[in-house]
């Protein structure tokens, strides 16, 4: 009896689809690069703080900088897609946290084009560490579509929590958070997270 | 004859454990459906037509309506005539510079006018049309036929769809949704003109 049913199992294990489900590869390059962004507490800290600081600062840097941002990322990625290597990539990215969440902690006011100089330098850095980790066999489109929506998305929840600062305890909360997200990214950049 | 039975049972269970359906994402629907549903399977033109979309959301009502015209005059002609000179299909890094200037002119907000308006929509109908002239260009007639129609029909119903979603963003929640939105795609476009052709 053992047997039988044996020899169908063993002839089961060869019949595996496995290497057949290329119509996957779409769906997995979007969500390799949507959840690229999300699974890095970097790159979480760096972004929700860029929100923050955006509607701390208000009108127009809360739109000037997730505009700006994701633009300039494209360029970093657009570099690591080139294969234009980029000193420090993993430092810029910690740092990022630490400047960005000091600037909120601290409420900053620097003109526009100072907020968005330091803005757009530190999205070259996790442009290019998303562009050099673009799968080659996913499609890089939906990859590069995951991970903008991904890093859009994140801004924009940074500055649903930023608007509290519209309120005398909000502005405390945002400045509260401005100052968690600096030490995380002094703890990156430390090499402790 | 003694293992006829359980190779036969393996061979049913085989059989069974086929992925035949896993191959493709629509399945055969025939060239009608398949060319309507095309700007939703290639990345690169879904992306120059949210791009339009974007840019056509920017414009007051009364360049959108003749604007959109063009586009779907031109996306049926261009179809029509890439597919009976059987032009090749535009490549990604043109698509996808195509879509990053679309993406700058509409955080720019031109307002060229209905005219203007409409002349730029007829070359972006065009250049909306020509990746799938090229995938759906066949010898037989009745299947390039309904190709052609599906196609048309396909970007048309694509591009409202996505400028009533995009003005609706527009007027109900913010301006900036179009212009953060914008970014979105002229960064994705960016990236898409970056890689290696």
């Amino acid at each position: 009896m053992t047997r039988p049913l044996l020899v169908p199992l063993l002839l089961l294990l060869t019949a595996t689809a496995a290497s057949a489900h290329t119509g996957d590869a779409a769906g997995a390059g979007f969500v390799t690069g949507f959840t690229h962004p999300l699974l890095g507490w970097d790159h979480v800290a760096a972004m929700v703080a860029v929100g923050l600081w955006g509607a701390f600062l208000g009108a127009p840097a809360i739109w000037v900088l997730p505009v700006a941002f994701p633009l300039v990322m494209a360029l970093g990625g657009a570099l690591g897609v080139a294969g234009v290597p980029l000193p420090g990539i993993e430092t810029g990215i910690a740092a990022s946290a630490l400047v960005i969440g000091l600037a909120v902690a601290l409420a900053a006011r620097p003109p526009l084009w100072v907020a968005a100089a330091i803005v757009a330098l530190f999205a070259v850095f996790h442009g290019h560490a998303h562009g050099t980790e673009m799968p080659a066999a996913a499609d890089p489109i939906a990859y590069a579509a995951g991970f903008v929506i991904a890093t859009g998305l994140l801004h924009l929840a940074g500055i649903a929590f930023g608007l509290l600062a519209a309120r005398p305890a909000g502005r405390i909360a945002v400045r509260a958070a401005g100052g968690v997200i600096a030490l995380g990214g002094a703890a990156f950049l430390a090499g402790a997270l | 004859m003694k293992f006829t039975r359980p190779l036969a049972t393996a061979a049913a269970l085989v059989a069974v454990a086929s992925p035949a359906a896993a191959h493709d994402a629509f399945g055969d629907l025939g060239p009608f459906y398949q060319a309507a549903l095309h700007p939703l399977a290639d990345p690169a033109q879904g992306l120059l037509l949210v791009a339009t979309a974007l840019l056509l959301a920017r414009q007051p009502r009364a360049s959108v309506r003749p604007a959109y015209a063009a586009i779907v005059i031109a996306a049926g002609v261009t179809l029509a005539a890439a597919s009976f000179l059987h032009l090749p299909a535009p490549g990604l890094r043109t698509m996808a510079v195509a879509a990053l200037a679309l993406a700058l002119a509409t955080l720019l907000a031109p307002r060229p006018g209905p005219t203007g308006a409409t002349l730029a929509a007829a070359l972006f109908g065009a250049a909306l049309a020509l990746p799938l002239a090229a995938d759906t260009a066949t010898v037989v007639p009745r299947a390039a036929l309904l190709g052609l129609i599906g196609g048309a029909l396909g970007i048309a119903i694509v591009t409202l769809w996505l400028w009533g979603a995009a003005e609706w963003a527009d007027r109900r929640i913010s301006p900036l949704a179009t212009s953060v939105a914008a970014a979105w795609v002229g960064a994705i476009a960016l990236m898409a003109a970056a890689l290696p052709a």
